[in-house]
Parts: C-alpha cells; structure tokens; sequence
C-alpha cells in the first residue's frame, strides 16, 4: 500500500524516534554488568530473570548465565546468596542457591501474574498444548527437549517463542481495522497492542527487540513503499547492535532479523506472483521467512528441514486462534475457572492440531539438508546468493507482474 | 445452497468429527496398559487400569513426565488417581512436583521414607496443599484398580519400623517393589531395589520385569531371572548417562535368560498394551 510524502515522513519520523530513544537509554541508563570469567563467584544479587527449562532453571547475574536446580523454586525479586564456578564461556552450573528474601516490585509482580496464569493453563491443557498457550501468548518458553527438538526440526519454533511472528499477527489484527479507525487510529492500536503484548510477555530484551523490528517494518511497509521497510529494518537493527552487542550473535535476533527481511523482500514479491488470497499471502509469508532464515538454522544447527515451509503452512492457520483464544483463556483463568474449563476444550483443538502436525512432520527424517554447521563462509555466500536472487529479480517484480 | 441448510451441514460436519476425535481419544483410557516413559536417567510410568483411571509410578527428572502423560492421556483427564513414589530420590520423584502443580492427584501412596533437601520439601508441601490422601504402604497390602491389581512385596512393615529408627545409608533399600496382576499375566515393578531384597520376594514367575536401578549390576541377578522367568524386561535409562547404565554385565544377563530388552535411551517410550491373556509391546504410541 503506498501512500503520500506526508505519510511516509510520518513513519520515518517515528523510526527516527524510536531508534533516538535507545540510542539515549543505552548512553544514559543501562550499563551492562560484567563479571570475571573462569573464576569461583560467589555474590549477593536481586533475580530479575528466570526461565525455568525442563531440568534446570536459568537466571541471567550480569552477563553469567546461571543453571541452577529446579528445586527450590526462585522467582523474580527474590534477593539470593549465590556460590559456584563461572566457565570461560560466561556459565555457571550446579551452584549453592540461597534465597535470603524476596523483594516486592513491578517486576517481580508482573513474573509472578504471568507465572499465575501458565500455572492455570498447565491445569487446563496436556503439556505440549499448555506450552503453545505459554508460548504465544505470555511468553513463557516451558517446552521440554523432545517438543523442542521436534519445533527445530520442523521449522516451527518461532510460533512458540515470542517472536516477530506473533507480533505481525498482532499487528495485523489492528491493522486490519484501517478502514473503521483510519490509517492514524490504526496505527495507533496496532503499536499499542504490540506494547501491551510485549509487556504481557515480561519485555524481555529479545521481545523488545523483535518489538521494535516488527512495528518499524510493519508500519513502513504499510505506510510506505517496500524499499522504506528494507530500510528501517536495516536501521532499527543497527540501534538494536548498538544497544545490546550481544544481540548479533544471539539466534533469536538474527532469526528475527532474516525472516522479517524474507518477508518484505521475497515474500512481498512471491504475494504479488502468486495473487491468491489467503493462501497465496500465507504461502509467501512462509516461503520468504523460510529461504532467508535457512542459512541461520543451518549455521546454528547445523540441519534444516525442506518440509519446514510446508509445515508452516499447515500450522500457520492454528495460530491466530490459538493466540486469541489463549489470551481469553488466560484471562479467564484468573477470573472463573469453571468457564476457562470448558473454553481450554475449544483452544485444545488449534493447538493439537499444531502439536500432531509438528510431530508428524518431524518424524520425516530424508528431508533434511545437513552440514555446514558452524560454516561461516557458508552462511555468507548463501546470504550473498540470495540478496544476489532478490536484487536480480526485484526489477523483473515491478516491470512484468 | 441456502444459508440454513449450510447452518446444518456446518454442525453436522463439526459433531461428526468431533465425535470421531472425542472416540479416539476415549480409547486411551479404555485399555489396559502400562506405559513406561522415557524421562531421561529416571523412572517414570503409568499403567492404565482400564477402568479411565491411571496409576503413575514415579516420574523422573524435571517435566519429562508431564509430556508423557500429556500424550497419553485424554486431554479431559486432568485428574491421576493414585500416585506412587517408590522411594524420595531426585531421579524418581522430580517429575511428581509439576504433577501435582498440573493434576488433581486422588491418593498418594509411599513407604514412609524420608528425603532431604528442598526438592523433599517441596514435594510434602504440594501433597498437603492437594489434600491427596497419603497411604504408606508395606508387604502383604494389595491395591485394587479397575482391571488390574497391585500387591507390595517391599518393603516389609517391620523393616520400615527399624529404618524409622535407624535411617540406612542407602535410600534404594526402602523403594517398593510391586507386582502387577492382570489375568495370567504379571509384571514386577522394582524401583530401585537392591538384588539381595528382590531376590527374597520374588515367589512366581512374570512375563514383565522392569528393571531395578536403571540397569545397575545392583539390581540384577541371575538368581532374581531365574526365580522370575521375564519375557520383556524395560530398562529406564537416560541417553548417554554419567552412570553407565544399563551394566554389559546386566544386559548379558538378560540375553542369557533369552528376555527380549526394551530400552527407553533407545526405544523411546515403551508402551506395552494388554488383551485377553496377551500383551503388545509398542515403543511408541
């Protein structure tokens, strides 16, 4: 959709905006807390993030990541006495855990809701089901490692973690009500459901992150021209690096990273190929995140399934439901259990069905490529064979279809 | 094609294939059968008694089991009607906590043993908060359920009583050994239990055995294969664990005795369905 100079100066101002603002959060307020490597620790310091994973729970003291037993359970706010050995790499397994006192602020009070509610949702719905619940909606990575393998294998892990995904499904949403709200009104709801949907899911830094790469994309393409969202993405990813270094190298932003710039390049050129509604747009979507995310999956994992476009596809349509229905299932839980009882029996089937698709898909082991893990002159000259492919047919996108 | 009918046709369509989901789903209650879980280096299992309810044996480490039982169960069956903790060590009892946070759990049954450390704690305090009905159980009593029964054959009531007294420095003294009935057929179910005790209880041969300790040379003896006479034998063990279970010395043992080796490290879950006097193995779903 492409609009008039004052819309686009519009969008550019508020990318401007956006990225001004981190630029001065990261001169003025936030420093990073370092700590000595290869060396017994032992400190005294507030939680303020914990995953719990399937056999241990992580806690993030400065830049160490801590893996401690799941038992006693430690939350967010709690102030502990913490004693192990920190590796080279930044890990400190098996530590001794005290928990001294637990401290009450926002925080912790927003943990501990969100904690509330997978709680409930766990009671409601088998394991791998509550999990996409937990996931899409609030945030919380509880997938256990067979699940977890079979969303890697499968291509699918991003719908569970919160990621840029999810987000364009919220943007979408609000987006969708142009016509009834106007472009302002819409925008206006669109970045204010995806800050509300950030902060259900703890604003944790790799949901900012994909936050901000998502609203500036979005807005730019909706607003703008394809170019103009190419081009905020590139800027909001450098103000992303200059704010967190360590988001270059961290999977989640990098994957984030490729399949929104699928999505707006080679998925906005298949879209216009393909011209069937709904399918089309899906298979697009799909097939654009997928080619520009293969390398990273490829380079980190070192195997890529060539089923995983397909999968998509299939599973991409349980989403939105699973995440509307989830969200009003959450907040019913909290209010009259009876009623989110019987409500978890309708948000069961979406996610079953997302659940017996992923496993039925990860089975099919022929399909996947395998290698080059770790292969970074792979990884760029794959990069470079499809910027190459894009850049060569952009103009073939314009001229001929 | 006019808006009612299309109505009609629409519920049609949603009652007949939500009758054939809720009816597959049912079938999982319906049969007896034991499902024994792959939950890492730990125990972990489930046996179906065929009457809807289920019977969880321990539950491994960390939230394996819950995945398990979520796939084995029904989705509207968010009730276990009797939990058993062979005995209070992490590899056997982590599973039971996000049990507890997950199910309503109708009866606990234990020896009576204590553990130590917060994951003990943690578990006595969630079993209150369930008003589970906690049952410490002893050789001689025999548990009804649906279509299948259990007898304890360890520990004894009078040893249990002396460990009151004096804790052993050996936990795994104290886990249940049970066995399981279903017609003609039986399985022994052995937690942890060192061979001298299996030996001593073991009085008739069964076509099942599940290993005790995960394939420890503790667990195993060819006198306990001989008085028992196993078809099938499942060995709850991790991938690639620290431990180096399951033992040569324990799986040449086996071989020798001609049972055939289920393995959860390698099989995955082993799901083992019962019919009219028959049983069928399957290490998947």
């Amino acid at each position: 959709m492409r609009n008039g100079p004052n819309q686009q100066k519009l969008t550019l101002l508020f990318v401007w905006g956006i990225l001004l603002f981190l630029v001065s959060a990261r001169l003025f307020f936030w420093r990073p807390v370092v700590l000595p490597k290869n060396s017994y620790l032992e400190m005294e310091t507030e939680v303020s993030q914990v995953f719990t994973l399937e056999s241990s729970q992580k806690l993030s003291v400065g830049d160490v990541a801590v893996f401690a037993p799941l038992y006693p359970k430690i939350r967010v706010g709690d102030r502990i006495n913490i004693q192990g050995k920190v590796d080279l790499t930044g890990t400190m397994l098996d530590p001794q855990i005290k928990i001294i006192e637990h401290k009450e602020n926002f925080s912790g009070w927003l943990w501990d809701l969100r904690q509330k509610i997978v709680g409930k949702v766990e009671t409601l719905l088998p394991a791998r089901e509550a999990t996409l619940v937990a996931g899409t909606v609030l945030g919380v990575d509880r997938i256990g490692r067979d699940f977890r393998n079979d969303l890697i294998k499968t291509g699918t892990i991003h719908v569970v973690v919160v990621s840029g995904q999810n987000l364009s499904i919220v943007a979408g949403v609000f987006l969708a009500l142009v016509k009834y709200l106007g472009r302002r009104g819409a925008m206006v709801l669109a970045i204010a459901a995806c800050s509300f949907y950030a902060f259900l899911t703890g604003f944790e830094a790799p949901v900012v992150r994909a936050l901000l790469m998502v609203i500036v994309t979005t807005l730019a393409l909706f607003f703008g021209r394809a170019t103009t969202a190419i081009f905020s993405l590139f800027a909001a990813s450098m103000a992303i690096i200059f704010v967190w270094p360590a988001a270059i190298t961290s999977i989640s932003f990098q994957l984030t990273f490729a399949a929104t710039l699928g999505i707006v390049t080679l998925g906005a050129y298949l879209q216009k190929l393909m011209r069937v509604p709904v399918a089309g747009e899906i298979t697009a979507v799909c097939v654009g995140a997928f080619t520009f995310t293969a390398p990273v999956i490829l380079y980190h994992f070192g195997s890529v399934s060539l089923l995983s476009p397909f999968v998509n596809i299939l599973v991409s349509e349980a989403v939105f439901p699973i995440m509307i229905l989830g969200f009003v299932l959450s907040a019913l839980s909290l209010v009259y259990m009876p009623a989110a009882q019987l409500l978890s029996y309708v948000v069961f089937m979406p996610a079953h069905y997302f659940v017996r698709v992923v496993e039925l898909f990860a089975e099919y082991d022929t399909f996947y490529v395998r290698g080059f893990g770790g292969s970074a002159v792979y990884f760029v000259l794959f990069a470079a064979l499809i910027l190459g492919l894009v850049l060569i047919w952009k103009g073939y996108s314009r001229e001929g279809v | 094609m006019g808006m009612h009918l299309r109505l009609i046709l629409t519920g049609v369509l949603i009652v007949v294939l939500g009758g054939v989901f809720f009816a597959q789903e049912a079938q999982k209650e319906g049969r007896v059968q034991a499902v024994f879980c792959d939950v890492g280096q730990g125990d972990g299992f489930v046996i179906f008694g065929g009457g809807g309810g289920q019977i969880v044996f321990d539950s491994g480490l960390g939230s394996k089991m819950i995945d398990c039982l979520g796939r084995y169960m029904p989705f509207w069956d968010r009730k276990i009607e009797i939990m058993v903790i062979t005995h209070p060590q992490k590899d056997h009892m982590e599973g039971q906590i996000e049990i507890l946070e997950r199910y309503k759990v109708g009866h606990v049954l234990w020896t009576g043993a204590l553990g130590s450390g917060g994951l003990f704690e943690d578990w006595e305090k969630l079993v209150r908060e369930e008003e589970a009905q906690l049952y410490p159980v002893a050789r001689g009593d025999r548990i009804e359920f649906g279509d299948v029964n259990f007898e304890i054959l360890w520990p004894t009531k009078s040893f249990m009583d002396l460990w009151k007294l004096a804790a052993g420095s050996d936990l795994n003294e104290t886990s249940i050994v049970a066995r399981m009935n279903y017609g003609n057929i039986c399985a022994y179910l052995t937690g942890d239990v060192p061979v001298e005790k299996l030996e001593d209880v073991i009085d008739k041969n069964c076509q099942i055995l599940k290993v005790a300790h995960h394939g420890s040379k503790s667990g195993t003896s060819d006198v306990a294969l001989y008085k028992m006479q196993p078809k099938i034998a499942v060995i709850q063990v991790g991938q690639s664990n620290s431990y180096g279970h399951p033992k040569r010395e324990v799986i040449e043992s086996l071989n020798k005795f001609g049972v055939k080796i289920l393995r959860n490290d390698i099989q995955g879950d082993v799901l083992i369905q019962f019919g009219n006097g028959s049983y069928e193995v399957k290490s998947r779903l």
